[in-house]
């Protein structure tokens, strides 16, 4: 079957009279005005007549178009000059009809969107009534009263407005949805006629119809309704949600809703962000399956000033700004309530966090005892030797013989032995991301392509076997839809690095602690001579790592949580928890010097001085017990018939023979200047620690930390000075 | 002036206006005829008038051509009996929009005939009737595009296919749209509505989304007998949707059929008021369609939830499917097990099923079993399997459960198959479990009188030690079966039977249920390695039995022989049982190779089986003596 006949086209084919019309010069004067009127009456229904024809011209302005002219064929019209002149002025208005029709019925196609069907519609009803117009004309052409004077005056009105129509077509060829109504909106605002204003927001009103509604399904239900992409929020449903627990770069919730800049109308202003965002809140909503009942649902519609149209006057707003802004405003307020309401009541989000800051920032000491205890020995063998699912049953069972047993989110808790030393991941996520300490707006701004870092291979990276556990060991924690949009795997990996860095320091400490013990016992075998450096060495490191564990957990931690919970107190949307949990856990990473590689460095390196040295003592105590041993068991068989008195006799035999192997030990040259090159080592490394810190000017935060580790300016006095003469 | 008018035409603009009155309703006029060469109404070229005339004529022509294929449409279709109510329903609607326009022709036809010379102002010219038709000619254009994208589809697809016009922006023709949409989906409502409150399809034409296929028995009303087309799903109802409905009128075939509660009916009525005929394509509308299905799915699906939990006592069911196929009731399997021990050690063609019945009912009443309701009771039942030539009672016993009808929906055989597989795994541990506590008592009751036999001592002490290492074994897989798994996924399997809304549901949550114990015990293909691994461990154990029994006898009788000979002061000199003692030695090392194979394979599991392997070898004692094992090997 043929396709329907267009009828606003302009006949292209060239029409071949066979009998040319008399010119119209021959008639008389009057005669020429009647026949040029019943032609111009055909012209303004956009057919052609005897005298009137369309001709095609070519401009510099437009390529190709066709005007009405009087005989077009003939080099110079023969027409009267007068009734051509005047005709020569109503017959732009034809060509603009013209132009204005086939806009119509080109614009009206679905491809074009809801807008502008509804823009054509609109039109369409002016269209008519300009029809109405020319009907009547003729009647009273019939009736033989009509005059080109007349005519001139009865379409005074139709002219302008088909001016501006075609004016208004020329613009809003390609345009469709939110900048369709851009252009009307500016001829709205640019012209000052009040007769068009009317016309131009009669368009509006129209044209925004669809859009308004597209607009109210959007935030009061959050779902997306826009078959013909004309709606200024844009979907990418790439953005899959399941990403986010994942994938450290996703952005769901930056780009999961976009805007379409081109389509966001300018009379929205500012609103267009709380549109966005309320669509966005409730969407979330959508996502957990519950069901959105909007108290406050009401009808959106623009409507136009009329006072400012009548009096023309231009201080206020032409459009009624707060029709709509007010629905949005309370729609915007609900929507973010509830999802507040979500994640605060439903989802319990400040208990999450406190969960998560039970684990990853050590704030349940009892367990990490029970922890390190139990794991004590597989947390210094190499990653390779130690069974994950060993660790995790260890975890859970410090888990559940300790007070973080109350928790009601314990389960969600699991260990993983990261494949990066905390420097390594450090580096990495830096080098994807420049500088991480930045909030989630800013980074994503130029982050296209995603990464999942673990995978990113760096050259030069050690692999995996030459960790030691304690190293690579790290909480994970498993987050739910929707509670992933706030702890997102971003989040946890922050979390992530100061647990790790924390965890080894407190590992250290431990075991310093432990050396400690050990020192406890040769107290009495009265080599306090031999023994001093390593006394000293010990304590000093000692001081160092409590010192600094405290430092992190009291003074940079605690306060942070506590001015974040406060702020948490006061929040109104989700984006502004967003950015609190974001400035919160940076502030921490960089308090805990974890954005600083070099300080960081210097730290780990301090650390693991420390390790070693505490490692040594602990071998050395062992094979002096062992030693110790040998001999008991080869020489004494305690007679516990003999009384007190043989025992203290043992204890002497066994105190001098332990003082000798003792002895034996640390005599050896290699032990003394062992011990002196842990000194130095410490000494230096320490020294460059403090002159980094003071050389960052001092930050409040960081000299707090300096003050303490110097509390009664030992290291002033002794060390700092006496390194300078070094160099 | 008028002569000027029209000057050169043949014909007047009257005739020519009535001539087109008649072209608008498909009718050929004095001067316009229809041209099938050119597929449309033509002013006779022989006719003389002005070229701006004649594209007029031609232009208003159109408005006749639409009118013929949409009246064709018509024609084609208006014979109710071969065409479907869909479509029968949009003739109707364009019928309506028909009258309008011929009232509108009759209208113009009325001007025409008053036509008056003297007063020019009111005749009817073509301008005139160029202004008028406008309107009626966007109308019809719409529904020669609705004929034209209709064609070859049928029901569902039709609605579907209006349905994506009605997005249009222009507020005239997405109301024109709408009305037609509302119509033609009339009766589809109209269906859905009787299939949701009766559960009939009233569906000559097959139009409907819902399909029925009549040989199905009515057994099988819920899984075979209703399907959905989703082709004919109307595109304004999402699948969901679509699916609520469909479970909707098959839970009322359900309860009506199947639980014989024919005098059911549904009330959706009184809440929500639904009616076909409001039906619009806007929101409103379509909400509250949305809150009628949605109320009376729920309604229907609660009633049959309730029949099944209330009247035919699904729970009890499952209660009773627990206590005796998954050893539940621990006091009714240890009666069975000890009465049974004796007759399943027959050969299996020696075994008969009334002795076994009797026996089992013995036990129930022996045991707190007895307290269960005898409805549940009357269903438990002894099933013997396929006796292959070798096999002993052992191997083919197993209970039974029966299930009814309109129970046997949710615990089909399939299902009722999961349990007794599961069964058959427990009472195979159950049965190694019990002749490793006969050993113990073998051992303890002889202690005294044979460890007086030097030379045979270290073998009773590997006896000891072996049954030890079987027992921990035995009593922690056990554990794990009955506490990890079973009791766990119960847990979880009532609470999901706490939110299921449908049948279909409750379905889900059975076979999940099932599902997930039978992957959890092992029993599935993927873990068919450590299934083999066990009944091998189980059989070695039960060799271990049968053993320790034959050194234990062999030895007793040595020792009565020399407490014999002590008296006579003579010389003993035999060696006690030599088989035994070496059998016992290769039981041992291929017991721990078993063992550690099945320890490795489950350590490679997923974290729940897992804790089974830490729990094997809590201590490390079996990785410590492989550690001394390769180390000595070095």
């Amino acid at each position: 079957s043929r396709p329907f006949f267009d009828k606003h086209i302009p006949n292209q084919r060239k029409k071949v009279y066979e009998e040319k019309p008399k010119p119209i010069g021959t008639f008389p004067v009057e005669i020429q005005e009647t026949l040029l009127l019943e032609d111009l009456l055909h012209a303004m229904n956009s057919v052609e007549g005897v005298y009137i024809r369309r001709i095609n011209v070519e401009n510099e302005y437009e390529s190709s178009r066709y005007v009405y002219r009087v005989e077009p064929d003939e080099e110079q019209s023969t027409c009267d000059f007068s009734l051509l002149y005047l005709i020569g002025k109503i017959l732009p208005m034809c060509n603009n009809h013209d132009r204005v029709l086939e806009f119509v019925s080109t614009h009206s196609h679905f491809e074009y969107g809801q807008v502008s069907q509804a823009l054509c519609g609109a039109i369409n009803i002016l269209l008519k009534e300009y029809l109405v117009l020319v009907t009547q004309l003729d009647t009273e052409f019939v009736k033989g009263n009509l005059t080109l004077q007349k005519t001139w005056f009865y379409i005074q009105q139709s002219m302008r407005m088909m001016e501006n129509l075609n004016k208004l077509a020329v613009d809003a060829a390609d345009k469709r949805g939110g900048a369709l109504l851009n252009v009307i909106y500016k001829f709205l605002t640019i012209t000052s006629d009040k007769s068009i204003k009317e016309l131009f927001s009669f368009l509006l009103e129209k044209a925004a119809e669809p859009f308004l509604k597209i607009l109210m399904k959007w935030i009061y239900f959050g779902v997306l309704n826009d078959p013909f992409d004309e709606f200024l929020v844009e979907e990418d449903p790439s953005m899959n949600k399941d990403n986010i627990e994942k994938d450290f770069n996703d952005s769901y919730w930056q780009k999961r809703f976009t805007f379409r800049e081109d389509m966001i109308p300018i009379f929205l202003g500012k609103l267009s962000i709380k549109i966005l965002h309320t669509g966005k809140y409730l969407n979330v909503i959508r996502e957990c399956g519950k069901e959105i009942k909007h108290p406050c649902e009401q009808e959106i519609k623009i409507s136009i000033n009329q006072s400012v149209l009548n009096k023309g006057n231009s201080q206020a707003s032409l459009i009624q700004h707060k029709d709509f802004s007010e629905p949005i405003e309370t729609a915007h307020s609900w929507s973010s309530q509830r999802l507040l309401d979500l994640f605060l009541v439903e989802e319990r989000l400040m208990d999450r966090i406190k969960s998560i800051k039970h684990y990853f920032f050590l704030d349940l000491g009892d367990f990490f005892i029970h922890f390190f205890d139990s794991a004590d020995k597989y947390l210094e063998n190499n990653t390779k030797e130690v069974s994950n699912d060993k660790l995790k049953s260890l975890l859970e069972m410090a888990i559940r013989t300790s007070t973080a047993n109350a928790d009601p989110f314990k389960d969600d808790l699991t260990c993983e032995l990261n494949n990066y030393s905390l420097i390594e991941q450090i580096f990495v996520m830096q080098n994807i991301r420049g500088a991480f300490g930045t909030n989630a707006y800013a980074a994503d701004a130029g982050s296209g392509q995603r990464h999942n870092f673990p995978q990113v291979p760096i050259s030069g990276m050690n692999s995996i076997q030459n960790y030691k556990c304690v190293d690579s060991f790290t909480l994970d924690y498993k987050v739910q839809w929707p509670l992933t949009l706030i702890i997102s795997r971003r989040a946890i990996t922050k979390y992530q690095l100061i647990f790790r860095h924390l965890f080894l320091c407190k590992y250290i400490e431990r075991h310093l602690g432990n050396s400690w013990l050990m020192h406890q016992g040769t107290k009495e075998l009265n080599l306090d001579t031999f023994l001093l450096a390593s006394y000293n060495l010990r304590h000093r490191m000692h001081h160092f790592c409590k010192n600094y564990v405290y430092y992190i957990v009291v003074e940079v931690l605690e306060p942070n949580f506590h001015k974040f919970k406060q702020n948490m107190e006061k929040v109104k949307t989700v984006d502004e928890i967003l950015e609190l949990h974001n400035t919160f856990l940076d502030q921490c990473l960089k308090e805990c010097l974890l954005t600083d590689q070099n300080l960081l460095k210097i730290v780990i390196k301090i650390v693991n001085c420390c390790f070693f040295f505490s490692r040594i003592m602990h071998r050395q105590a062992a094979t002096i017990q062992e030693e110790d041993s040998v001999l008991t068991a080869q020489n004494m068989v305690i007679d516990t018939n003999e009384g007190p008195s043989a025992y203290c006799k043992y204890r002497q035999t066994k105190i001098n023979a332990e003082r000798e192997s003792a002895k034996k030990a640390i005599t050896e040259s290699g032990y003394k200047s062992m011990i002196e090159k842990f000194t130095k080592t410490f000494d230096t490394n320490l020294k460059q620690f403090m002159n980094a810190i003071k050389a960052s000017h001092y930050d409040p935060y960081i000299s707090n930390l300096l003050m303490r580790l110097d509390f009664n300016g030992f290291y002033a006095e002794n060390l700092l000075s006496q390194f300078e003469g070094f160099g | 002036l008028k002569s000027f008018r029209y000057r050169s035409q043949d014909i007047s603009e009257e005739a020519l206006c009535k001539d087109l009155l008649y072209v608008f309703q498909g009718i050929d006029g004095q001067n316009i005829s229809f041209s099938i060469l050119e597929d449309s109404f033509v002013l006779a070229p022989n006719v003389n008038v002005s070229e701006s005339t004649r594209k007029l004529v031609t232009e208003m022509c159109e408005l006749g051509w639409l009118y013929k294929k949409v009246n064709d449409f018509m024609n084609r279709n208006i014979d109710s009996t071969y065409c479907d109510q869909v479509t029968q329903s949009l003739c109707f609607a364009f019928q309506a929009e028909l009258t309008e326009f011929y009232r509108l022709i009759a209208i113009l036809e009325n001007q025409h005939q008053n036509y008056d010379e003297t007063d020019p102002a009111n005749c009817l010219n073509l301008r005139k009737l160029y202004l008028h038709i406008q309107e009626p000619m966007e109308r019809m254009k719409w529904l020669a595009i609705i004929v034209d994208s209709i064609q070859g589809l049928k029901g569902g697809t039709i609605i579907s296919s209006i349905h994506s016009y009605v997005l249009h922006g222009s507020p005239v023709t997405k109301m024109l749209l709408s009305k037609l949409l509302r119509e033609v989906s009339a009766p589809i409502l109209t269906m859905i509505k009787t299939w949701m409150i009766e559960g009939e399809l009233n569906d000559p034409f097959q139009e409907f989304f819902v399909s029925m296929d009549p040989n199905v028995p009515n057994d099988l009303i819920w899984t075979q007998k209703y399907d959905l087309k989703p082709s004919m799903i109307p595109s304004f109802l999402t699948n969901d949707f679509a699916r609520k409905i469909l479970l909707t009128g098959k839970a009322v075939n359900f309860i009506k059929k199947c639980c014989h509660e024919e005098d059911w009916v549904l009330d959706a009525n009184e809440h929500i008021p639904f009616n076909a005929d409001t039906f619009s394509s806007d929101e409103n509308s379509y909400s509250t369609l949305q809150n009628w299905v949605d109320h009376a799915y729920k309604v229907t699906n609660k009633e049959l939830i309730e029949l099944m939990f209330d009247k035919y006592q699904f729970l009890t069911h499952c209660r009773a499917l627990r206590k005796y196929l998954l050893l539940g009731q621990g006091d009714f399997i240890q009666n069975l097990m000890d009465s049974m021990v004796n007759e399943l050690s027959k050969p299996a063609g020696q075994l008969y099923k009334y002795n076994l019945l009797g026996i089992l009912e013995s036990a129930v009443r022996s045991s707190n079993a007895n307290m269960t309701d005898s409805e549940f009771l009357k269903r438990l039942d002894v099933r013997l399997l396929e006796a292959s030539p070798g096999d002993n009672g052992w191997d083919i016993f197993s209970l039974d459960y029966k299930i009814d009808a309109p129970i046997n929906t949710i615990l089909t055989p399939e299902i009722i198959q999961g349990y007794l597989k599961i069964f058959s795994l427990l009472w195979k541990l159950k049965r190694v479990e019990h002749s490793l506590n006969k050993t113990w008592v073998q051992q303890t009751s002889y202690k005294n009188e044979l460890y007086s036999l030097k030379e045979i001592r270290s073998d009773l002490h590997r006896c000891n030690l072996l049954r030890n290492e079987m027992l921990h074994y035995i009593n922690n897989l056990h554990s794990y079966l009955q506490v990890e798994v079973i009791e766990s996924e119960w847990k979880k399997f009532q609470e999901d039977l706490d939110h299921a809304e449908d049948l279909y549901d409750i379905m889900r949550v059975q076979r999940k249920f099932i599902e997930v114990i039978h992957k959890r015990a092992m029993l599935t293909h993927e873990h068919i390695e450590l299934y083999q691994l066990m009944i091998k461990i189980f059989e070695q154990i039960h060799q271990f039995s049968r053993t320790q029994d034959i050194l234990y006898s062999s030895a007793l009788e040595e020792y009565h022989k020399r407490q014999s000979m002590m008296d006579d002061g003579d010389e003993y000199s035999q060696v006690i049982s030599p088989d035994a003692s070496n059998t016992l030695k290769q039981l041992g090392k291929y017991y721990r190779a078993n063992f550690d194979k099945f320890n490795e394979a489950l350590s490679i599991l997923e974290i729940d089986e897992k804790y089974l392997s830490f729990r094997l070898d809590f201590n490390e004692f079996y990785k410590d003596s492989r550690e001394r094992e390769s180390i000595s090997q070095i």
